[in-house]
């Protein structure tokens, strides 16, 4: 065998409270793109860091090209070509893209006069560019201006930018739209015939069979497994990250709702401030899932902020139980029913430096209340049921939830608003980083509370799971809806058809 | 553990502190501290239970977690090391007593021979308090202890504004407005009670405004209370060219002469016969920093606080109305210094309205940090507050007992704060895991 | 972690021991150094150079009266500062205290209560003076007759009249009024104090034009001293017989500098109040035309000569009843010259000391810099 680009041998890394990674071996070849596998709090990041430079192993150690080396700074990584695209995305929102990908090593001449260099850098940013698929034109763009897809590929340019033999993606296309991903692939591939090899994280297994040679499954911060390309399949993946077999991905106890049924929330011509032109009508049945599919951009989850009195509704009408319903803030939301679990959890659904007990109680104070005063033993009581009833893993209701696993984190988020009993339930990217063991555990709790008559209405666009959980899906064009489609005639096809606007 | 049995600790505890308080002071009993004349047992006894029970509130609202000890532990520390530097000037000043007191023992030994012994009774007193340390007598306590509750009432609302996670730079200028509101009031003929909530309600609607410019036109608290710190200022000079007074207010208005050394008396502790029989001040502060205790950490209100503070979208994602909450704490924030200005006013019997409460804003935001709020927002106790506000009190005392020259207050004073602040971060973050 | 925790705790307790430090070395210097001494306390109305002159005469007279000497400047004009600071020295057994007061009136019935609990009631009020207060003496000039001072130098720079431009920080405070209708009356040659201390102004005081007809104020902050200075330097450009006259010691050194930058340095006549280091160099160089000085070395040390007169039990009587003579700050200095002024009400002849410039200057540099060694 031929010896590894970069090689980890018996790395350890030990956190407060934590230890991280326990003994890991990984290696990477030259040309290779290697996977890395594993629920949250596996170990996968801690790994890619130690390799990066942005943290040092307390044991073991890490081999490049066979000599063992150490970088105490990403830079020295860098220099070395081992790259970091870190999962929050590292740009300097304020400045330009050209600016983004040469911050700190811009081309200079003059000397030390350290002028810089406008026309060389210009055409350097431009194949940069051209090589993730990006117009020339961007260049010159606010990074904070553009879309979360087009960042991730300035991301990327910027690494290649640097010569990378090796890069380490974590979770590159978490939020790139399945264009911009298809994109991804094709640089992955050109690097791979380019001789650079790529390690990369993904919770999408679909994903990880397109591109990946060799699979490596981390549990626990210890190798649980390797997978070559034949054998990476959903099943072997997801026994070796778990640990055991799911028995079902997408539990379904729920009976299916008659068609006649009369709607809990229904949306009529709503059109909200700066939003677009088209109206928008749509109605969710109780005990239904009713899943929403399209592109990033397609105006989805400015709907559902829209429902949720995030933003001023300028027309149309919704209507609860066939009560007209007058939304202004969250609150009249809130108090009606209708539920909102954000797409962006750490940002809006999660106080994220507070504790476990203080996000359950957040929007049940008024409950728990008696006059001024918050009553301690019912409070407690709350925190106990939605920890127990959730599965939530938290040593206890007063640790910190930031500190919690994506997952755990999402729980917490259902679990707010379950202690209020939801009419309607709006979930937008429920999954999104949530590892998959907690993932069937949220799909079980959609099933539960369908099954229980609420309705829920899911923002997604992870494609197994907007075809293994919704009763019914509608598609999302643009901000209008493309159209709408029954269990019984979903399919990938049909969905990113309306969803790319194909007639 | 069972919360009322917590509660009946807590009140219990509080009185005994207060007691301890109050004997430890009484001990060092001089002659000169008599008991001032309006003074009835019944209304140091209310304000006594007044103290215990604000304790007991105080300390039965705090939340006894890992995180809230931590946050106190440096002002904790600080103030420690603080108070023994003052008893220790103190204590010095009783070593240059020395030679005195050996010469006067030895005279009351001679006419304690001689038979004398109503003499030697009178030098025996005298060499008592010769032997006092002055740091803790009585009325150098109540003295500082006014003092402290000065900076904790300016210390509450700006800790619960920076805790909701805005700011208000015009606490200072605010003070200063009040002050010579109040003396205006009075001097130009209203009734010092209708006086008091007038001045109070004109500090709620300039806090108001604060919260409303913030919240509905969305400008900066930084920029809005920048700007009311110059308006504030501006103004309280208009008013008042000269500096407003109480007794130019009673000679105008020999009527008012009795409502306002009442109104002093509750306020402030200063007797009729400019003497300070309680500490007023203090006691009005723990009050206050009780309810704010309740609210902070017994209430929705207070955790609707912290939420915004750390996360104001998250609070508004969870179908909290932010921007009225925001718009109470900025009301509070300059309730309380309008509140605090009235009773400098009163305290000093006389304001400058060019420079009176100069810089309160930052001894308060000061202050607040120290006692573990974080500028960040999201994070801070009722408790930390009050602590927070006796450390400059105390360092401003030891200035003065300690013979510092005046021109070295500001860097010393300066280079403490920092000292705290940086020793409560390192505490934090040794802690926080990273 | 625990390592950690120390560590911090190490952190806390050297931020208590920079607080110990100056105690211990304040005053366990003191202790060992000044062992025996009597302290007595000086608290000033507000930090000026103006103190740190007077500083120095306490210092000095620290030395020859064997006290211990405590000078406070308060950081700020705010009688609850003024007060904290008593409040505080009162409690550390001083046996005299001499106070700047800022607002008599008002602190009047405070002070009453701390001169009653003084050893021997032994409290003085120096440079601004508050008469009902229960003070044993006080120690300063007359405001209104040092005015006066001012005004017969203006009648002697421009004995034909002209127009005047006065500046001066506040009319509000006790000193300021005084200086104020000090120069007035003298202008027009009757009393207006009343008038003045209404804030009721004429157009013409004598032969003089009062510019603006009012004093132009600053509220004590002299980069505003400044602008005012140029602002009304630019409006009366090319009036002839112009005089500028400042009260407080900032004022003729701000008019100076405005005058130089717009090169109308000794054509327009400046007369000015105390001793600032500009002012002085300005006499020196013949751009103003003098200066009626306090005298503030001698305030500190006669401030502590009668401190200690109190404290040896002397007679009461023997304290100073009048105010002190303030003194003429000229080019080339003289003999003493004689005035007529109103001691008490009553008039009297004093003697006025002439000043030479330039000696003055370096007595005061050695001032500063006697009082910096105090420090």
């Amino acid at each position: 065998m031929s010896t590894p680009l970069i090689e980890a041998v018996g790395v350890r890394k030990q956190f407060p409270g934590v230890l991280a990674l326990d003994g890991v071996n990984c290696r990477v070849n030259r040309g290779e793109v290697l996977a890395i596998v594993g629920e949250n709090g596996a170990g996968k990041s801690t790994l890619m860091k130690v390799l990066a430079g942005v943290y040092q192993p307390d044991g073991g150690e890490v081999r490049l090209n066979g000599e063992p080396v150490k970088f105490p700074t990403p830079q020295a990584a860098m220099r070395a070509g081992v790259s970091l695209i870190h999962q929050e995305l590292n740009l300097a929102e304020n400045l330009s893209v050209l600016d983004n990908l040469f911050l700190g090593r811009e081309p200079t001449v003059g000397g030390p006069l350290r002028l810089l260099d406008r026309r060389g850098t210009i055409a350097a940013g431009r194949r940069l560019l051209e090589r993730v698929g990006l117009p020339p034109d961007d260049l010159s763009r606010t990074v904070g201006e553009l879309a979360p897809g087009q960042k991730q590929l300035v991301e990327i340019a910027r690494a290649l930018g640097l010569d990378a033999k090796l890069l380490i993606m974590d979770e590159p296309t978490s939020s790139l739209t399945q264009k911009e991903t298809d994109r991804l692939y094709a640089v992955i591939d050109d690097l791979k015939a380019g001789g650079v090899s790529v390690m990369y994280i993904s919770h999408r297994l679909a994903e990880i069979k397109r591109c990946c040679d060799r699979a490596v499954v981390l549990r626990d911060g210890k190798n649980a497994g390797e997978l070559t390309k034949a054998e990476i399949t959903h099943d072997n993946l997801v026994r070796l990250m778990v640990g055991r077999d799911l028995k079902s991905f997408f539990p379904r106890t729920r009976p299916p709702v008659p068609a006649d049924t009369p709607p809990l929330l229904e949306l009529s011509g709503l059109t909200y401030r700066n939003g677009p032109p088209h109206t928008v009508s749509l109605a969710v049945r109780p005990g239904e899932v009713l899943g929403m599919a399209g592109l990033v951009g397609a105006g989805r989850t400015e709907l559902s902020e829209a429902v949720f009195g995030l933003r001023p509704v300028t027309g149309g009408s919704i209507t609860l139980e066939g009560k007209p319903l007058r939304i202004r803030r969250p609150g009249d939301a809130v108090r009606a029913g209708v539920l909102l679990v954000p797409e962006d959890r750490r940002a809006h659904g999660l106080v994220l430096e507070q504790s476990v007990g203080f996000n359950l109680s957040l929007p049940n104070l008024g409950r728990l209340s008696t006059g001024l005063l918050i009553r301690p033993r019912d409070e407690a009581k709350l925190h106990a049921e939605g920890i127990a009833s959730l599965r939530v893993k938290t040593p206890s209701a007063r640790q910190a939830v930031g500190l919690l696993s994506g997952g755990n984190q999402q729980k917490v988020v259902f679990g707010k608003w379950l202690a209020r009993g939801p009419k309607v339930l709006i979930l937008d990217e429920p999954t999104r980083g949530v590892d998959v063991g907690a993932k069937t555990e949220i799909y079980a709790l959609i099933d539960d509370l369908a099954a229980r008559g609420v309705a829920v209405w899911m923002i997604t666009s992870d494609m197994e799971e907007l075809l293994g959980v919704s009763d019914r899906v509608v598609v999302m064009h643009e901000g209008r809806l493309a159209g709408e489609l029954a269990r019984s005639q979903l399919n990938e096809e049909a969905v990113m058809r309306l969803a790319t606007g194909a007639s | 553990m069972n919360e009322k049995v917590k509660f009946g600790a807590a009140l219990g505890g509080g009185f005994a502190v207060a007691a301890g308080v109050w004997f430890a002071t009484h001990t060092y009993h001089d002659p000169k501290d008599h008991l001032p004349a309006p003074w009835s047992e019944a209304t140091l006894t209310a304000w006594f239970i007044a103290a215990a029970v604000a304790v007991g509130v105080l300390a039965y609202s705090f939340e006894l977690t890992r995180r809230n000890l931590q946050r106190l532990a440096g002002v904790t520390l600080l103030l420690g090391g603080l108070l023994a530097a003052l008893g220790y000037s103190g204590h010095q000043k009783v070593q240059e007593n020395e030679p005195l007191i050996d010469t006067l023992t030895s005279r009351i030994e001679r006419l304690q021979r001689e038979g004398n012994t109503a003499e030697a009774t009178d030098l025996r007193e005298q060499v008592v308090k010769l032997q006092q340390n002055p740091a803790f007598g009585r009325t150098n306590v109540f003295e500082k202890l006014n003092r402290h509750g000065e900076y904790g009432i300016l210390c509450i609302g700006a800790g619960l504004l920076i805790l909701a996670g805005g700011i208000d730079l015009s606490v200072g200028s605010l003070v200063g407005l009040a002050a010579v509101l109040f003396g205006v009031l009075v001097e130009k003929g209203v009734h010092p009670f209708l006086a008091l909530p007038a001045v109070l309600a004109v500090g709620g609607t300039v806090g108001l405004i604060h919260g409303l410019m913030v919240t509905q036109v969305r400008v900066q608290a930084f920029l809005v209370t920048l700007c009311g710190m110059f308006v504030y200022r501006g103004l309280a000079r208009t008013i008042s060219p000269g500096s407003p007074g109480m007794v130019r207010a009673q000679e105008v208005w020999p009527d008012f002469s009795a409502p306002l050394m009442q109104l002093r008396q509750w306020l402030t502790g200063i007797g009729a016969d400019e003497r300070l029989g309680f500490p007023g001040v203090f006691v009005l502060m723990l009050v206050l920093a009780a309810v704010a205790a309740v609210f902070l950490h017994r209430s929705a209100f207070g955790r609707y606080w912290y939420a915004i503070g750390y996360n104001e979208q998250a609070a508004r994602y969870a179908g909290v109305t932010v921007w009225r909450h925001k718009v109470a704490v900025f009301a509070v924030c300059s309730l309380l210094a309008a509140l605090a200005g009235v009773i400098r006013f009163l305290g000093a019997g006389s304001v400058t309205p060019s420079s009176e409460g100069q810089s309160f804003e930052l001894y308060a935001i000061t202050a607040a940090v120290l006692g573990g709020v974080s500028l960040k927002g999201g994070e801070g106790t009722a408790v930390g507050m009050v602590l927070g506000a006796l450390v400059l009190p105390v360092v401003n005392t030891l200035m003065n007992f300690a013979k510092i020259p005046s021109e070295w207050e500001p860097w010393l004073i300066g280079l403490i704060l920092l000292f705290g602040t940086v020793a409560d971060e390192l505490i934090r973050r040794s802690r926080g895991g990273r | 972690m625990k390592r950690n925790i120390w560590r911090a705790a190490a952190a806390v307790l050297a931020a208590a021991l920079v607080a110990v430090i100056p105690a211990c070395g304040g005053s366990g210097g003191g202790g060992s150094g000044r062992a025996g001494k009597v302290r007595v306390a000086i608290v000033t109305n507000v930090a000026d150079p103006f103190w740190d002159i007077c500083q120095a005469g306490a210092v000095k007279g620290a030395a020859d009266f064997d006290l211990d000497v405590t000078f406070k400047q308060p950081a700020e004009m705010v009688v609850k500062t003024q007060m904290d600071i008593v409040d505080d020295l009162t409690k550390v057994g001083i046996k005299g205290l001499a106070v700047s007061v800022i607002n008599p009136k008002e602190q009047t019935p405070k002070l009453k209560a701390i001169a009653q609990d003084l050893p021997l009631n032994n409290f003085l009020t120096m440079d601004n003076d508050a008469p009902e207060s229960g003070r044993l003496c006080y120690v300063g000039v007359d405001n209104y007759e040092a005015g006066k001072e001012v005004g017969r130098m203006v009648k002697a720079t421009l004995p034909n009249g002209g127009t005047l431009a006065l500046f001066i920080g506040s009319t509000d405070s006790d000193n300021g009024v005084k200086r104020v209708a000090g120069v007035l009356s003298e202008l027009a040659g009757k009393d207006v104090r009343s008038e003045v201390a209404a804030g009721k102004y004429e157009a013409k005081y004598g032969g003089f034009t009062l510019h603006r007809s009012q004093p132009i104020t600053d509220g004590g902050d002299k980069n505003k001293a400044a602008a005012n200075a140029g602002d009304t330097l630019e409006q009366l450009k090319g009036t002839p017989n112009l005089v500028f006259v400042g009260l407080y010691a900032y004022n003729p050194a701000k008019i100076l500098e405005a005058a130089r930058t717009k090169g109308m340095a000794g054509k327009v006549k400046i007369i000015g109040f105390d001793e600032d280091t500009v002012t002085l160099d300005g006499i020196d160089k013949g751009e103003i035309v003098g200066s009626v000085s306090q005298d503030p070395y001698n305030y500190g040390y006669e401030t502590v000569k009668w401190l200690r007169h109190t404290i040896d039990g002397k007679d009461k009587k023997q304290l100073p009843q009048d105010p002190t003579p303030f003194s003429l700050v000229t080019k080339d200095g003289g003999a003493p010259v004689k005035r007529t002024v109103s001691v008490n009400g009553v008039q009297k002849e004093i003697e006025v000391k002439q000043r030479k410039a330039s000696e003055y200057s370096k007595l005061v540099q050695d001032a500063y810099a006697a009082a910096k060694a105090a420090k």
